[in-house]
């Protein structure tokens, strides 16, 4: 190698060089900041997140524009049909309408396996176990449910213990317990199925449980009492 | 070592010039390769002062030290571990080792001519 390739040579690797350290240069001016690869991972993912969040929000303000835009552009009598449509939602909600749907229906039956001093009490069904199984199923997104053809509603169904037998919004049902929910029937059943849920427990003693799926379950209407004696509305009491 | 002074100070002033610039990320590699390479320098002018400098060896590793340091540090913040800190470590401590030798020539030199 001649002498003036070798310098030329030289020459434009410190001219490399020069450049590689005036462009670290210049990054490290801007305000930025290292981080390591993992991290900027993390990061994006977490601002992935709230950008999904952000357009979930905007889409929601907007679908609240519309629906007052929609109120605004509305004459009576679609005003009222509204109405109606909105008290049909609430009776839906509050269990007084005949429902029907996909769901589940359980049978459970008292234990037919006699065993040598085992207490006689934890051979039958209790008002708690159907308690915990109906707690089960709401868990796992039962929309409706009934036992004995006695709808359970939020609020105002009891469940009580009458000896042999289960008090059920003031009806007395006795055995079999034919509980019936209207879901997700995959979901219901893997519910009572699994491992750690009250029905395993139900088992361990010798309870009779049987799970059925059905693409059509129907749910009878809550007709025990209505109305209250002692709720008051809190603006009308100021 | 004027060619170079020359290259270093062009570099840098044509560096500021272009618009372009690397990402930020690349950044720790970037500083990782500039310390191989100024470790490169260093030990060709110490060598040189030790009348054993070779331009082949000189430029085989300024490249190779400048690319395996970039990649080693690449590959740790793949695996996230910072395998950059052995790059810097073991181009740290001979930057100062270098830096002492050279010392030393420099010194050496000026004597004799002192004594001359």
């Amino acid at each position: 190698m001649g002498e003036l390739k070798k310098n030329i040579m030289y020459l434009i690797l410190m001219i490399v060089l020069g450049i590689l350290i005036s462009n670290l240069y210049t990054i490290l001016q801007t305000e930025n900041q290292y981080t390591a690869l993992s991290r900027i991972y993390e990061q994006r993912n977490e601002l992935n997140k709230i950008q999904e969040e952000y357009d979930k929000l905007t889409s929601k303000k907007q679908e609240l524009e519309n629906e007052i835009d929609k109120f605004n552009e509305l004459d009576e009598e679609e005003i009222i049909a509204d109405l109606n449509n909105a008290i049909e939602e609430v009776r839906i909600f509050s269990g007084l309408t005949d429902l029907t749907g996909q769901g589940v229906i359980i049978i459970i039956n008292d234990s037919k396996v006699i065993v040598e001093n085992r207490e006689a009490s934890s051979l039958i069904v209790h008002d708690f176990d159907i308690q915990n199984i109906i707690t089960d199923l709401r868990n796992s997104g039962a929309e409706a449910i009934s036992v004995n053809e006695e709808r359970v509603v939020a609020g105002k169904s009891k469940i009580k213990c009458a000896g042999p037998t289960i008090q059920i919004n003031d009806k007395v049902v006795g055995q079999p317990f034919i509980i019936k929910a209207i879901g997700d029937k995959y979901f219901l059943e893997a519910a009572i199925n699994s491992p750690n849920g009250y029905a395993s427990v139900l088992r361990e003693w010798d309870i009779f449980i049987e799970v059925n799926t059905s693409v059509n379950v129907r749910m009878p209407k809550y007709d025990g009492e209505l109305g209250f004696n002692y709720l008051k509305d809190y603006k009308e009491e100021n | 070592m004027i060619i170079a002074l020359i290259g270093i100070i062009l570099g840098i002033i044509i560096g500021f010039y272009i618009p372009y610039s690397f990402s930020m990320l690349y950044s720790i590699y970037l500083a990782v390769g500039i310390l191989a390479a100024i470790d490169s320098i260093l030990g060709a002018i110490s060598a040189v002062l030790k009348d054993r400098f070779d331009s082949i060896i000189f430029i085989t590793g300024f490249l190779m030290n400048f690319a395996l340091a970039t990649i080693l540090s690449y590959i740790g913040d793949r695996l996230g571990l910072p395998l950059y800190y052995a790059a810097i470590f073991v181009f740290g401590s001979r930057f100062f080792k270098n830096l002492a030798i050279i010392r030393r020539g420099v010194i050496e030199k000026i004597r004799k001519k002192i004594r001359k």
